[in-house]
C-alpha cells in the first residue's frame, strides 16, 4: 500500500529519514498491511457514506453548485506521543493565559503600551479593537474563552503556531465526529494503543458556560446563538447545541427589554444568561456595531456591558488575532508571565513596519502574504506559486494599505500519509494541528484537536473552503506510549 | 420551546405528509386514468385542483395533459407543492431542526432528498410508480421513526398537529373536488362510477378499510361519511380533528398562560360536524359545508400560528 510513497524532502510524521516508520506508528502500519487495500477502501467508502447521510457537512461560500459538502475524512490517524503533546499542552497553556492578560489590559490600563511592549497605534488601529469593552469587567478576567489555535511543523519537526483564532473558531464537532468514525474503522487498533478521549468536550463547555452566569442561580439559561442554518458551520452550532442540551437560537429569538435578555418560546419570554455566540462581534448589535445586520440581537451590548448577560468568546478578541499583533505574542509572553516561550512563533513581516515592508516587497516570491484580518485560508498570496503579474497585483494592494498585510516565509508543512481513492494509494499530503483551548477558572485542552489536511496534491492550505480535509488525531497515555516503545 | 423551533416542528410534520399525499394521489390517479382512456377522457384537472396548483401549472404548460401533470406534481421546479418540493421544505426545516430531533429522523429525510435530487427531475413514466413509492414509504419512515425516538415533549404535539392538519384539510380538499366531478349522475354507468370511486378511496388509502365497512357498495353517500365522519378510520377528517384537538390541549397545558382561541375554534368546527343531520347536511348545507369545513382548517392554522409563532415583545 505503501508503493512508491515518497517520504522526503518534508518532514513526515510516519517516516524517519531513513524510511522507517516511528515507533509509536508501528501498530497502525501493521493493521493496516494486515487489513489490505481493498478491506481499508471499502471501510473508508463506508464512513464517507456516514458522514453524508448524518450530513456532517459545511457550506462553501460562492459555490453555486453544490452548496453543501461533506469535509472528506481521512481515515490514517495523526499520532502524537505523551511527552511531545506534554509541550504542546503546556506551550499552548502559556500562551492564551498571555493573551488573557494581554485583552485585559488593552481594555483597562493599557500597561504594555505605556511601557512600549506593543505599539499604541497597532492596537487601536486594529478594527477588532472594540472601544465599547474599555472598563468592562469579566467573570475570572477570561476573554478568549474558546481558542482554536493553529499548530504546524517544519522541515525538522518542531512545533510552531501559525495563527490564534480567539474569535469564534470553528472545527470541534469534525474532531469529535472523526473519532467516533474512526472507532468504527479500526475498533481493534483503539484497544492496543491508549488512546486519550475527546468525547468529554461537550461537558466541559456546558461547564464552563455555566461558570459564567451572571445570576447565581442552579440552572442559568444558555444559549448557542447562531448566524443560521445557511452559515458554513452551521452542522457543528446545532450538534454542539444537542450535546450540551441547551437551545440553538438565532438572533430574531432573542430580545432586549428591561435590561435583560429574553428567548421568545411558546409560553411567553424566557430569560438569557450565557450565549455562546458563533457569530462575529459586527453582527452581534445593530444598535453599536454594524447596523445592517439582521443576524443579532439589538440593545445586546448594553445587557453585556452591565453585566446582565454573558457572551462566549467576549467581545473584542479579534485584536489580538490580527496578524500583525501575532508577531508580539512571544513578547507577550516576556512581559506578563516572566517566561520564555515554549512555542515558537512563525517568524513574521510587519507590513506596518518600514522594514518588514520593504523585506515582504523584495522577496515576495519566498513568503506567504496574509491579509491580517481574514479567516479560512482566504486572500492568501503564496510566492512560489504565483504568477508574475499575481505577485506584482498583490504588492499593489500591499502597498495601498500595508497595515493590513504581513509576510512569513513559506513554511514546508509537515506531511503525513493520507489514502487518495483515485489512485487508490498512501500519498503524502500536509497537515496542521488545530487544538481547542477553553479558558475560563482554569485553561483546559481536549488532548489532540482537529488535523486538518491539505488534500488538493502538493497544496499548502489546510482550509476546509479551500479543498482540505481532516483526520483524528490520537494523543496517547504515557504507559502506552512506554509499552510501545518497549515492544 | 423557542417559537421557531415549535413553527418549524408544525411545518416539517405539514411537509412530509403533503409530500405523502401528493405521491399517493398521483400514482394511484395516473395508472387508474391510464386504464380508461378506451371509455372516456381522462380528467387531469382535478388532481390540480386538489393540490391547488392550477394557476401555477397554467404559467408553465399550456393544456392539462397526462405526462405534463404528472411531471408537475412530481417534481417541477415551479411547483411548490410538487412531491420533490415538499421534501425539500421539510428537509430545509429538519436540517434547522438539526439539535431538537433524532439523528435518524433527519437522516431519513436527508437520504430519501439526495435520492430523489440524485435522479433528476425528468423521470419517465415507467419510473413514476417507484418514485411515488419511495416517497411515500419517506414519509412513513419519517413518523414512525418520529414515533418511535422522539421525546413527547411540544415538539412532538406541534409535528403532529402539522401532520394532521395538513391530512385533514388533504381528505376534504379531495372530497371537495370529487364529491362535484364524480356525483353519480342518471348517466354515469356502474363501471364508471365503481373506477372513479375506487381512485377516491385509494387516494387516501382508505378503499379496503371502506369494503369492510360498508359491505363493498361503492356509494357516493357513504364514501363521504366515512372519509368525513368515521370514528375508527385514521384518515378520516373527524379522527384526524379529534386527534388534532388532544395535541392541541398537551400544548396548552405547558404553556398555561397563553390564550387558547384555537381549541375553541377546533371544538367549534368538531362539534358541527359531529351534530350534523347527516353527510348530506356536510356536503351540500348551508350552515356548513366542505368549503366552510376548509375554512375553519385555514383559521385554525392561523391561529395555531398567532398563539404560538408570532413574534413577540
Amino acid at each position: 500500500m505503501f508503493e512508491n510513497y515518497s517520504h522526503q524532502g518534508f518532514f513526515d510524521e510516519i517516516f524517519g529519514e531513513t524510511g522507517q516508520g516511528r515507533p509509536h506508528y508501528r501498530a497502525v502500519l501493521e493493521r493496516l498491511s494486515e487489513m489490505g487495500p481493498e478491506e481499508f477502501a471499502r471501510r473508508v467508502a463506508l464512513s464517507e457514506l456516514t458522514f453524508r447521510n448524518q450530513g456532517i457537512t459545511f457550506t462553501v461560500y460562492g459555490d453555486e453548485q453544490g452548496i453543501e459538502r461533506t469535509i472528506p475524512f481521512d481515515p490514517v490517524p495523526r499520532i502524537i506521543p505523551a511527552l511531545e503533546w506534554d509541550v504542546l499542552e503546556s506551550g499552548l497553556i502559556q500562551r492564551v493565559r498571555a493573551l488573557n492578560l494581554f485583552l485585559h489590559d488593552i481594555y483597562h490600563q493599557a500597561q504594555i503600551l505605556e511601557d512600549g511592549i506593543v505599539p499604541f497605534d497597532l492596537v487601536y488601529s486594529s478594527p477588532h479593537y472594540r472601544r465599547e469593552m474599555r472598563g468592562v469587567t469579566l467573570p475570572f478576567n477570561a476573554y478568549t474563552h474558546v481558542v482554536g489555535s493553529d499548530l504546524i511543523r517544519g522541515e525538522k519537526g518542531s512545533y510552531m503556531v501559525l495563527e490564534d483564532n480567539l474569535r469564534v473558531p470553528s472545527g470541534v464537532s469534525y474532531m469529535l465526529a472523526n473519532r467516533v468514525a474512526m472507532t468504527r474503522i479500526f475498533p481493534r487498533l483503539f484497544r492496543s494503543y491508549g488512546v486519550r478521549p475527546v468525547s468529554q468536550y461537550p461537558t466541559l463547555l456546558l461547564e464552563q458556560l455555566r461558570s459564567f452566569s451572571p445570576r447565581a442561580i442552579s440552572e442559568p439559561t444558555i444559549v448557542v446563538l447562531t448566524p443560521g442554518q445557511f452559515n458554513s458551520p452551521y452542522f457543528e452550532h446545532a450538534f454542539l447545541a444537542q450535546q450540551m442540551g441547551v437551545e440553538l437560537v438565532e438572533g430574531r429569538d432573542l430580545l432586549v427589554d428591561d435590561g435583560r435578555v429574553w428567548m421568545r418560546t411558546t409560553g411567553g419570554r424566557k430569560q438569557v444568561d450565557v450565549i455562546y455566540r458563533r457569530l462575529d462581534d459586527d453582527f452581534l448589535d445593530p444598535t453599536v456595531f454594524r447596523s445592517d445586520s439582521n443576524l443579532g440581537v439589538r440593545g445586546l451590548m448594553q445587557v453585556y456591558r452591565a453585566g446582565r448577560v454573558a457572551l462566549t468568546n467576549a467581545v473584542g478578541t479579534g485584536v489580538a488575532d490580527d496578524k500583525a499583533v501575532y508577531a508580539y505574542v512571544p513578547r507577550m509572553i516576556e512581559y506578563y508571565l516572566k517566561e520564555n516561550p515554549i512555542l515558537d512563533n512563525v517568524p513574521t513581516w510587519l507590513g506596518w513596519e518600514p522594514e518588514g515592508l520593504e523585506y515582504i516587497c523584495k522577496h515576495a516570491e519566498e513568503l506567504v502574504i496574509k491579509p491580517v484580518n481574514e479567516s479560512g485560508g482566504y486572500g492568501l498570496f503564496i510566492g512560489s506559486q504565483a504568477t508574475r503579474e499575481e505577485r506584482e497585483a498583490c504588492l499593489v494592494k500591499v502597498r495601498e494599505n500595508p497595515r493590513n498585510y504581513i509576510g512569513q516565509p513559506i513554511i514546508s508543512l509537515s506531511r503525513h500519509p493520507s489514502y487518495y481513492f483515485d489512485s487508490q494509494k498512501f500519498e503524502p499530503a500536509h497537515i496542521d494541528l488545530r487544538p481547542y483551548i477553553l479558558v475560563g477558572q482554569d485553561v483546559q485542552i481536549v488532548p489532540g484537536g482537529l488535523t486538518r489536511v491539505a488534500l488538493k496534491r502538493g497544496s499548502l492550505v489546510v482550509n476546509s473552503s479551500q479543498g482540505g480535509g481532516s483526520k483524528d488525531t490520537w494523543v496517547l497515555h504515557h504507559e502506552e506510549r512506554t509499552r510501545m516503545e518497549e515492544q | 420551546m423557542l417559537s421557531r423551533i415549535a413553527e418549524n416542528m408544525f411545518w416539517m410534520g405539514r411537509y412530509v405528509e403533503r409530500m405523502e399525499n401528493t405521491s399517493r394521489l398521483l400514482d394511484v390517479n395516473y395508472h387508474a386514468m391510464l386504464e380508461t382512456t378506451a371509455v372516456l377522457e381522462a380528467q387531469w384537472e382535478p388532481l390540480l385542483e386538489i393540490t391547488h396548483t392550477q394557476e401555477g401549472y397554467l404559467k408553465h404548460f399550456q393544456s392539462v395533459e397526462a405526462y405534463p401533470v404528472a411531471l408537475w406534481l412530481a417534481s417541477h421546479e415551479g411547483n411548490p407543492s410538487s412531491v420533490l418540493s415538499s421534501l425539500t421544505f421539510a428537509r430545509e426545516n429538519a436540517r434547522s431542526l438539526r439539535e431538537r430531533i433524532s439523528t435518524e429522523m433527519w437522516e431519513s429525510l436527508n437520504s430519501a432528498y439526495l435520492d430523489l435530487r440524485s435522479r433528476g427531475t425528468l423521470m419517465d413514466e415507467g419510473s413514476l410508480h417507484r418514485f411515488c413509492n419511495s416517497t411515500r414509504d419517506a414519509s412513513h419512515l419519517f413518523f414512525g421513526i418520529a414515533e418511535a425516538t422522539l421525546p413527547r415533549d411540544q415538539g412532538w404535539y406541534f409535528l403532529k398537529a402539522g401532520r394532521l392538519l395538513e391530512r385533514s384539510d388533504n381528505v376534504a380538499r379531495l372530497l371537495a373536488t370529487f364529491y362535484v366531478t364524480y356525483r353519480s349522475g342518471p348517466n354515469a354507468s356502474l363501471i364508471l362510477t365503481h373506477h372513479y370511486w375506487t381512485g377516491v378511496l385509494k387516494s387516501v388509502s382508505a378503499f379496503e378499510a371502506y369494503l369492510k365497512e360498508y359491505q363493498g357498495a361503492l356509494e357516493a353517500h357513504n364514501i363521504a361519511e366515512f372519509l368525513i365522519l368515521s370514528e375508527s378510520f385514521p384518515r378520516s377528517v373527524a379522527y384526524s380533528l379529534q386527534s388534532l384537538e388532544s395535541c392541541l390541549e398537551h400544548i396548552a397545558e405547558d404553556n398555561p398562560e397563553v390564550e387558547q382561541a384555537v381549541l375553541r375554534e377546533l371544538g367549534w368546527l368538531r362539534a358541527q360536524l359531529q351534530y350534523a343531520q347527516n353527510v348530506t347536511e356536510i356536503l351540500e348545507g348551508k350552515r356548513i359545508n366542505l368549503k366552510g369545513v376548509l375554512e375553519s382548517l385555514g383559521e385554525i392554522s392561523a391561529s395555531i400560528k398567532r398563539t404560538y409563532f408570532a413574534a413577540r415583545g
